[in-house]
């Protein structure tokens, strides 16, 4: 099974982050960055799926000089190759203009099986896979809890639905699923793993290479300003003893958060 | 205004390659995931995680600068260090069982030992499979240890060893002890290096017991009685007291990277602890008190970390060696700043700083072994100082 893996590089999750003077991004300079978790376990969910049908598991990336530490930790854990398209200019660019540049990279490579995270940490519009589904032409599943290969092309997928329901569905392939997170243990990269990761081939591309148009290069969305929540002291105490207290905050929840 | 991070001070993210960045992060994720939701509750049991031994193996760790033939990650010093760094992050019992297998057993077997050993012991060693100790340290012969009384006298193709060494990190659980022995005379310089196996006959390691550091760290002696081993077990290449110094420098380099480890998991917990804890209507991270204790502990671990990437960039120039005064100064300084910060930030955590919910005293007690192990602090003060003057005031 030929199979890729998509992934995006974005601040660590415990970075300090702190709001750019432009007041629509965040400072990035020197920010330690790191492979989106949802990421994480879709390649982990290709590395199994590899070993499981024997196969091969590239990785494609879109993002500046600095996503090279990303494609090495994603060969470092496993993947045989990486794409890494090099560009500067989408860091905060929309689903549908990373989705094209994403469907633009690989359209030729004719793969079986597609794998995003569910959603980035970064900005989280959780429309990059669905969308890329629809520019290749390839079937489509989202909040992907397993994958697991069946006979005549076809895989078996089982994924959330509202209401905490699992859905266990058939797809043919090929197919493009956005791989929900905690679904595995994800592998740790051998630290001789990253120190040959360069060993592995990593075709790069420029943007320009890639010869989209300047339609499919237009955002469809712009971020204004980027701010963190503001703090407010909503904290209440329930005083009484304990069943009373556990009544009182029943209530509350049923009554005033509405979440009961 | 919005507060800076200490990394923001150091500033060294660009100067990292990727490789380095990504073994520094790997090692922290797995110390974060694994190791720390464990770590107390072993200190207090004085106990320590065998099981971490297979994840460390796996993840490259055990000998992560020896080549990548001998099964290990092959690591620049750089990427090497940051990892004693995130180990030593989790505890200094971690750091010591890695640092003990790799620089304290695996180097010297790499260093000093023929092709055959390298080729029968060092892969297998790097997979955890074998474990080491590092036997110098004797009841009498500490800071000075070309006084060891443990001897090794040669009978037919076979040594006879016969000693005691005692604060083993490692060796209750060892396969195999460097044990370091006199054979022809009572000099230094007859000082050579054996493999011995711990299942040979004579062979015994005790674990030590009462220790109010390294609680989550195997600490023992081991004890050879008319031990026969082979001729073929010595390190051939051992040559006098310079090889087991020449060990410990590695050890020591280690040292100098993990100990800021330290210092900053006990740093980053004072100042979150800070930064919540209200007192008189304010965070105590608005009082100059505690400003001063924190502005004083991130300048000695920024300084240490510059220390320590010069020092590890100028070691892979140097095709892997610095000059041993330099690698003193370095123990000498982080260690003494780690613990000094340890104490710091254990004092900001106030009562709480005394429990073991807490990592700043794990780590302030810890450090207080550090600060005397592998050379101790007046040590490595005597030997910068031979360094500057010349003179030896040993």
């Amino acid at each position: 099974m030929k199979i890729l893996c998509c992934v995006k590089q974005v601040p660590e999750k415990d970075a300090r982050i702190r709001v750019a003077d432009s007041g629509d991004w965040i400072h990035s300079e020197g920010l330690a960055v790191a492979i989106s978790e949802c990421d994480r376990y879709a390649v982990e969910a290709a590395l199994r799926l590899k070993e499981a049908v024997d196969g091969e598991v590239a990785v494609l990336l879109v993002g500046g000089e600095q996503g090279s530490k990303s494609v090495k930790e994603a060969l470092a854990m496993g993947c045989d190759r990486a794409i890494h398209v090099i560009t500067d200019e989408l860091t905060r660019s929309d689903p549908f203009v990373i989705s094209k540049v994403l469907a633009k990279a690989v359209e030729d490579e004719g793969f079986d099986l597609v794998l995003t995270g569910q959603q980035s940490d970064d900005l989280g519009y959780n429309a990059v896979g669905q969308m890329l589904a629809q520019h290749l032409g390839m079937s489509h599943a989202q909040i992907v809890l397993s994958v697991d290969p069946v006979e005549d092309g076809r895989i078996r997928v089982s994924h959330e639905l509202d209401n905490a329901l699992i859905e266990t569905i058939e797809l043919s392939l090929p197919a493009v699923l956005g791989v929900q997170s905690g679904i595995n243990d994800v592998r740790y990269a051998s630290l001789k793993g990253i120190m040959q990761a360069n060993s592995k081939p990593q075709k790069k591309v420029t943007l320009e290479e890639l010869d989209l148009s300047a339609e499919d290069l237009t955002p469809k969305l712009r971020i204004e300003k980027v701010g963190f929540p503001v703090r407010t002291s909503q904290a209440e105490m329930i005083e009484g003893d304990a069943a009373a207290a556990a009544r009182t905050l029943v209530d509350k929840l049923r009554t005033e958060a509405k979440v009961l | 205004m919005d507060a800076l991070s200490l990394d923001e001070f150091i500033a060294l993210e660009d100067e990292l390659s990727d490789e380095e960045k990504l073994v520094r992060d790997t090692t922290r994720r797995w110390v974060s995931e694994r190791f720390l939701p464990i770590v107390g509750e072993h200190f207090e049991n004085a106990t320590f995680p065998d099981e971490v031994a297979r994840e460390v193996a796996e993840l490259g760790l055990f000998g992560g600068s020896l080549p990548p033939k001998y099964g290990c990650a092959g690591m620049n010093q750089v990427a090497y260090g940051l990892a004693q760094q995130e180990l030593e992050y989790g505890d200094s019992g971690l750091r010591s069982f890695v640092s003990v297998q790799g620089s304290l057993c695996m180097f010297p077997i790499y260093r000093f030992g023929s092709e055959e050993q390298r080729t029968k012991y060092l892969p297998k060693m790097a997979a955890g499979e074998l474990i080491g100790c590092f036997g110098l340290t004797e009841p009498d012969a500490g800071s000075d240890p070309g006084s060891m009384k443990t001897r090794a006298t040669r009978d037919g193709s076979d040594y006879i060893l016969h000693g005691q060494k005692m604060w083993i990190t490692n060796s209750p659980i060892a396969d195999l002890c460097i044990v370091w022995a006199k054979t022809d005379g009572d000099d230094a310089k007859d000082i050579r290096g054996f493999i011995v196996e711990r299942d040979r006959e004579g062979v015994e390691c005790p674990t030590t017991h009462h220790k109010m550091s390294l609680r989550a760290s195997h600490t023992g002696e081991i004890l050879l009685d008319e031990v026969r081993v082979p001729a073929e077990n010595i390190l051939p290449e051992t040559k006098g007291l310079g090889s087991p110094l020449a060990c410990l420098n590695q050890a020591r380099f280690g040292i100098a990277w993990g100990a800021l480890g330290a210092a900053r998991a006990c740093f980053d917990e004072a100042l979150a602890y800070g930064n919540e804890r209200i007192v008189f209507g304010k965070p105590i991270t608005a009082k100059q008190l505690i400003q001063k204790q924190l502005a004083d502990s991130a300048t000695q671990i920024a300084l240490g970390q510059w220390m320590m990437h010069h020092l590890s960039r100028l070691k892979d120039r140097q095709g892997g060696r610095i000059l041993p005064y330099q690698v003193s100064m370095a123990k000498r300084n982080n260690v003494a700043i780690a613990l000094e910060v340890a104490r710091t930030c254990r004092s900001i955590l106030g009562g709480n700083g005394i429990s073991a919910e807490f990592a700043s005293i794990r780590h302030m007690l810890n450090l207080e072994s550090v600060y005397t192990y592998e050379g101790t602090h007046e040590v490595h003060t005597l030997i910068v100082g031979r360094g500057l003057t010349g003179q030896d005031a040993f």
